[in-house]
This record gives C-alpha cells, structure tokens and sequence, in this order.
C-alpha cells in the first residue's frame, strides 16, 4: 500500500549551508524539508502575516489559528513555490489574504456585518500611528497612494482587502451594481499600481 | 485575449473578493490569456503592498512551538506542473486527503496517491478529486468512509459545482463544528461535521429539515469518527428551511426525541 513516508520531512537540516539571505532562498530550503530555514523564515514573516489576517479577522486567538495553518501551507507547498512568478514574501502574503478571507466566509453566518460599522472603521486605518519605520513608511506611501483615487475607488478597494468582503457585499454596502463595483476595483488597484510604481 | 469581460475580474480577484465559484471561472480564463496574467501579476504585487502597510503584529512565542511541532506530520507536497497561477492554486492544509481546487489541475495520481491514504481512510481518486472541491468550497479537508464515499462525493460533487452553491457554518453544542453546503436550485443540501463527538453504539446522529410549519422531517442518519464526516442529506431541500441535528438511539428516529445539538437556518 501507498502510505506517507517520513523519510524525505524527517531529515536533518544542512549545517553546512552557507546562512542565506533573502527569503526566496529561504524558502528553497524549505522546499527540502529544511526545518531551520523554516523557522527563519517564520521569525521573518510571521509579525507581517498575523497583522494581516488579526486585521481582517479582529479575533486574535482565532488570527494565531490561522496564521499556523498559513506556514504549515507554505512548509507544505514550499516546492511548488516559483520564484519566477514573485518574491517569496508575495506568495506567503497573499496566501496569508486569501486564508483570511476564507476564514471570515466559512463562519459568514456568525459575523455581524454592519455597513456602516465598516466604514467607519476604514476611516482610521490611516491615521493611526504606526510601530515601526519601515511599516510607518510603507503605510505612508500605500496610504497616499490611496488618497489619490477617486472615493469610490478607495472605498471599494478598502472593503474589500482590509474589511474581506465581498464585491457583492461591497456593493450592497455602497449601493452601486455588483458590474460598478468590479470596474472600481479593478481601476482602483490599477491607479494603485501605477502610484506605487509596480511593475512585473 | 484579455476581453473586457475577462479582465473586469481582475480586481476582484487579486482582492480575493469573488466568491469560488467566480474565482475558478476566472483562473480558467487567466490560464488562456497572458495579457490577463501580466495584469493579474501586477495587480497581486499591489495587493501585496496593501498588505505590507499594516502594522506587524508579534505571534505568542508558543504559536511557533506549535507550527515546529506539526511539521513531522505534515508531508510536503511534490513539485507539479504548475497551473496558471501557481500561487492561487495551493490546496487546503493537509491533515486529511490532499486536493487541488483548481479545476485544470492536473492531480497526477501518481505523484500524489500516498498523500490520500490516510489511516484506515482509502479513498477512491474520484472521491478525492471531489473532496478537493468541497475542501476548497469549505475551506476545510473532509475524509469520508470508503464504502458510500462514492455516492455521497457524486452528491457533493453537484452541490459544490451548482451555481447558488452556498455555506453555513455553525458550532455543535456538544463539540466539534458543522457546515452546511447548499444549492436551492439543486434542492440539495450536505452536512460536513468536524471534530463532532464519536457516539456509543447505541446512538446515532440524525438530521432533519425544519420547515415553517408541521412536523420535522427525517433527512438521514450519520455517524462521526471524531474528526470529520459528511453526509449528503435525504429528501428534497427547501427555501427558508432550517436543518437540525439531533442525538437519537440507533437506527434513527421518525421524529426528534432530544434537542438538536445544531440548527442551521437556510439564508436565502
């Protein structure tokens, strides 16, 4: 019979290697069962991807359960990761965003979603102060980039990265068409890219 | 080519705000188009800034612990060919048998058979293929029982792929969790139950429609192994219904004769 193998997970991580330094790499350690890689990896990115998913999620014990199954994913997946198709950093980030978005849809019947509570909680995403430099510099940017789209733009876009909505919800909460809303957020995330200079 | 029907998703997509229905219907026009994938690419690295603006938060030093402890028993996934957009097509966690959500996947049973045998758990490939759906519609990994994993998967198979697919999710009062999958349209309903309570012999789950009016009707009986079940539920499903779940003495009951230890109202 076909069963699990623990051969190839159980091997000692290379002490050998030299200490490596961007995450991509990292990760290709990982990709070979490399558990000291993982944690550093872990150490690296875990701050980042629980702030993401506690902002979608509020719950912090619940943030933490998600976050676990988001590195137990990437340890999973890491040989599938492609550094071709963007950094490491953008994998694990956006798996963090669509795990978190998961969540909150698979126990959508016990979230109170409020329209206006939403809103109003968007309002002051921007004017709290952040911890750190390096985040406080990123927010800066990605908050000024922000203000440069049209209001509809930002608030759809907003909704739905930071609150997990929806377009559907999105919708309903700013009463436009589901159709008006996918053109929002797709010309917003395009206004987007082209303030903060991303290309492929 | 990148339609304007097509990219109009894109959005919506890098935001993760389709639901998966949508979000499959577009990866398998994004594996058609390279103009739509470019976009789609940048479009994700922006996403990925929104997401690099929010304040950082330290994980409890016991959740690394934890993630450490798993990964002996968390095999890593074989390399594959890749589908469009490798980073979209990651399967659920694996505690339970392996699946890829992405319809055009190619799950080479080669490659990935040892993953789906699970102690004492042999699935058939088709249950698998269709486990993979539901996981990916539930969010969750689902093992079913070899001998009517067959029929149930086909049953689960036309509700997660029906068009008003639609979930519920709700706590057990006596442990464990359920989801409910749904299609009006199909007037079918499955019931996914996590970590509910392993019954002595001479009990059994049983669920039931709840209408407006009249008496609750018998929708099957089922059995749970304490870590995940599913059952594909009898009878013909209706709006505005609510779908209970009780303990019974084996062999089922023709109408309650506990509390239900979970109701699902239907949502339109």
């Amino acid at each position: 019979m076909l069963r699990p193998t623990s051969s190839d997970v159980e091997k000692e991580p290379d002490m050998d290697d030299a200490v490596p330094v961007s995450q991509s790499d990292l990760l290709g350690l990982v990709a070979e069962g490399d558990r000291t890689a993982f944690g550093e990896l872990y150490d690296q990115l875990s701050a980042r991807v629980l702030g993401l998913v506690r902002r979608l999620l509020k719950d912090h014990a619940q943030s933490e359960e998600v976050t676990q199954e988001i590195f137990l994913e990437v340890w999973q997946n890491a040989q599938r990761y492609d550094p071709a198709k963007g950094s490491a950093t953008t994998w694990i980030l956006t798996m963090a965003h669509r795990r978190a978005v998961d969540r909150i849809r698979s126990s959508q019947s016990t979230r109170n979603r409020d329209a206006r509570i939403g809103l109003r909680d968007l309002e002051v995403e921007y004017d709290s102060v952040s911890e750190s430099v390096e985040v406080r510099v990123e927010n800066d940017r990605v908050g000024q980039a922000l203000q440069r789209l049209t209001q509809l733009q930002r608030q759809a876009v907003t909704l739905a990265y930071y609150g997990g909505y929806n377009h559907g919800e999105v919708a309903e909460m700013l009463k436009i068409p589901v159709g008006t809303v996918k053109t929002r957020l797709r010309d917003g995330m395009i206004r987007l890219r082209d303030e903060l200079g991303v290309t492929s | 080519m990148a339609d304007q029907r097509n990219s109009a998703g894109s959005g919506s997509y890098v935001l993760d705000a389709m639901e998966r229905f949508e979000r499959e219907d577009f990866e398998l026009q994004l594996a058609d188009s390279e103009e739509l994938r470019n976009e789609v690419t940048e479009l994700t690295d922006t996403a990925v800034l929104l997401g690099m603006a929010v304040n950082p938060v330290a994980p409890s030093p016991a959740l690394k612990q934890s993630i450490m402890a798993r990964l002996s028993q968390t095999p890593q996934l074989p390399r594959e060919d890749a589908p469009a957009r490798t980073l979209r097509a990651v399967p659920p966690l694996a505690t339970a048998p392996i699946a890829e959500p992405h319809p055009k996947a190619r799950a080479t049973a080669t490659a990935r058979e040892r993953w789906y045998t699970r102690p004492a758990v042999a699935i058939t490939a088709s249950a698998a293929a269709v486990l993979l759906v539901a996981g990916g519609i539930l969010g969750a990994n689902v093992a079913v029982d070899g001998a009517k994993s067959s029929q149930q998967a086909d049953a689960l198979a036309a509700i997660t792929t029906a068009s008003d697919v639609q979930r519920a999710h709700a706590s057990v009062s006596s442990g464990g969790t359920a989801t409910l999958v749904w299609s009006l349209h199909l007037g079918k309903s499955a019931l996914v139950g996590t970590s509910m309570k392993v019954l002595p012999s001479d009990k059994t789950y049983e669920l039931w429609y709840i209408g407006s009016a009249g008496r609750p009707i018998p929708a099957g009986l089922f059995e749970s192994n304490g870590k995940s079940t599913l059952q594909v539920l009898s009878g013909h499903l209706t709006r505005g219904a609510t779908i209970a779940v009780t303990v019974e003495p084996s062999g089922g009951s023709k109408a309650p004769t506990t509390q239900p230890i979970v109701a699902i109202a239907l949502t339109s």
